[in-house]
């Protein structure tokens, strides 16, 4: 069952379209990860599902749309953009007024504040917090009624490393117990750890959606001598002199196609029978001796630099 | 409702600015009540003044003073604006209907709170000056609830139209203490049959309603004197408010939080 059914939904704010006709669906238990650079329309897609903002055109529902939205969104958990909240109330004070809204127990605040690491300042205000404690707060918001769907966006902004993996493991932790997660990022790491399924977005249209490993492979370009276990890898080669060494691995039978970067030459398309082995070999023997040589598998930032063009 | 209303009070527990602004606004009714009463006790002879003049009186002056509610009300709504907890309120699962049903149980909160101090004050007054207590022309103090209603309820619309505080208070006090009056000598040039249709202008009806007899026997110099029925404002002063929220309502639900 679908979790959330976006159809068509555009949104134009003056003379910018924000959202170009975007349609897809979440399924029930997913980890679902909307992708796109700064301003692809991430935020006001997932602003429109939670009634923030008005689309232009378009509908969206969650499960079968029988319920009053705003009932669905007591059952859910949401940060959308920033933590808001009353800066001259605590912490308990703030997540008081969640509560009363969403119509849950109070006696959860606790709880969800020893989840964020947060408890020992739940009687601070919340303008003395810094920005990764405030951070936390919103996260520990949406924690609160126990909600069936999580909507995060960007949730790692302004955390320490041990805040980012902290969240990466909450995500995973509340897929565990069954409920939908919606991430938007533009990590693209933070989501390709964590999601089952992905939409990417440019510009406010929807490049591809669906599940990983589907999202992926769609719309790819290889040429058809590739064969489909060596698609998601390429080999990343370093030496002294790069000009050289391109030249050198164009001469390799198996290399159909290299890009050179400023440090770095990345082998991305080749035959099956091409091996790191091999492309050692063959620099050593036109004395060239590799810095680096990584067999790497093209993972979801190729893909998405390649979609996002 | 109660849970709406509970939720706003939640908000407002540790909010400083509001709750010296309600503090200043209670000592200002005392204070604004006594200079008058200093100056009338210096003018009439005690006797001539009955307890039904200290109900027209006590009311009209404070009406002065509804800027300082209008102001409260401004300053939490375009407050909610700048922290985005008005988005954030919904986004937790209240309705847009709700975010300003909520604010309107709020404003009639504030405008009961204006009339029971007033009350307060008026019997304080009466009693100051040791007239024997009636309720003849009780009635100005329900006719001050609906102009604090109505004034803070402007004031409300004002703020969700215009979002940032400074900027609604400028568009508000301007609108409610210039413009208004003069659009109301203007409008009053008009005959259509009623006499200067320029008194039922939103903030003007409900300023009409309770301007008592003895005020508009000074005012009748200026020309600024009552020309229709106690009624009649009453009546538009209802269809205003009704609009106002009717309008709020609609923004709201139109709006980009």
């Amino acid at each position: 069952m679908n979790v959330l059914t976006i159809s068509g939904i555009t949104k134009h704010y003056g003379a910018i379209t924000a959202l170009k006709n975007v349609s897809f669906s979440v399924p029930e238990g997913s980890v679902y990860g909307i992708l796109g650079p700064n301003g692809s329309g991430k935020t006001t897609l997932l602003g429109i599902v939670t009634d923030a903002l008005r689309p232009s055109a378009g509908t969206y529902k969650f499960f079968d749309g029988s319920k009053p939205v705003n009932e669905i969104r007591k059952d859910m958990g949401v940060l959308l953009e920033t933590p808001n909240f009353y800066p001259y109330l605590s912490a308990y004070q703030n997540l008081d007024i969640v509560a009363k809204i969403k119509g849950c127990d109070t006696a959860e605040i606790p709880d969800v504040l020893k989840k964020v690491n947060l408890f020992y300042r739940q009687r601070s205000s919340f303008k003395t917090y810094s920005l990764g404690m405030k951070q936390r707060l919103g996260i520990a918001a949406t924690l609160l009624g126990n909600p069936k769907i999580v909507i995060l966006d960007e949730p790692t902004n302004g955390l320490d490393p041990e805040g980012i993996s902290e969240i990466r493991q909450l995500i995973k932790q509340l897929a565990k117990e069954g409920k939908t997660v919606i991430l938007a990022s533009h990590l693209l790491d933070e989501v390709e750890k964590v999601c089952t399924h992905v939409a990417i977005l440019k510009k406010g249209e929807l490049l591809t959606a669906g599940d990983i490993s589907g999202a992926l492979s769609k719309e790819e370009q290889t040429p058809t001598t590739v064969p489909k276990s060596k698609e998601k890898a390429m080999i990343e080669v370093v030496a002294g002199d790069l000009e050289n060494l391109a030249g050198v691995l164009k001469t390799l039978t198996g290399v159909l196609d290299i890009t050179v970067d400023e440090d770095v030459i990345t082998i991305v398309h080749y035959t099956d029978e091409l091996t790191p082995q091999q492309v050692n070999k063959h620099c050593f023997d036109n004395g060239i001796v590799l810095n680096r040589l990584i067999a790497k598998n093209k993972n979801l930032e190729s893909k998405f630099l390649e979609l996002t063009k | 409702m109660l849970h709406l209303l509970s939720i706003e009070f939640l908000k407002l527990q540790r909010n400083r600015s509001f709750l010296i602004l309600t503090l200043l606004f209670v000592i200002s009714i005392f204070g604004i009540n006594y200079i008058i009463l200093e100056i009338v006790k210096n003018i009439y002879i005690n006797d001539k003044i009955t307890f039904s003049n200290v109900w027209e009186f006590v009311p009209y002056a404070t009406s002065y003073l509804l800027v300082i509610p209008g102001f409260i009300m401004i300053m939490h709504t375009c407050s909610e604006y700048t922290y985005r907890t008005h988005r954030q309120n919904v986004i937790d699962g209240l309705s847009r209907n709700q975010y300003v049903t909520t604010k309107i149980l709020f404003i009639i909160i504030l405008a009961l709170f204006s009339t029971i101090a007033t009350i307060i004050t008026t019997l304080i007054t009466g009693i100051s000056l040791g007239i024997d207590i009636s309720f003849e022309s009780f009635r100005y103090i329900y006719y001050f609830f609906v102009q604090a209603t109505t004034y803070i309820s402007f004031a409300f619309l004002f703020a969700l139209l215009f979002k940032k505080t400074g900027l609604t208070i400028g568009l508000f006090f301007v609108y409610s203490l210039i413009i208004e009056n003069i659009l109301e000598k203007y409008i009053n040039q008009i005959h259509i049959g009623i006499d200067k249709i320029g008194e039922f202008l939103p903030l003007s009806s409900s300023e009409h309603l309770l301007m008592p007899d003895t005020i508009q026997t000074v005012m009748k110099i200026a020309n600024i004197g009552n020309a229709n029925s106690e009624y009649a404002y009453l009546i538009m002063s209802i269809i205003y408010i009704g609009l106002c929220y009717l309008t709020c309502y609609y923004r709201y639900e139109k709006q980009d939080l």
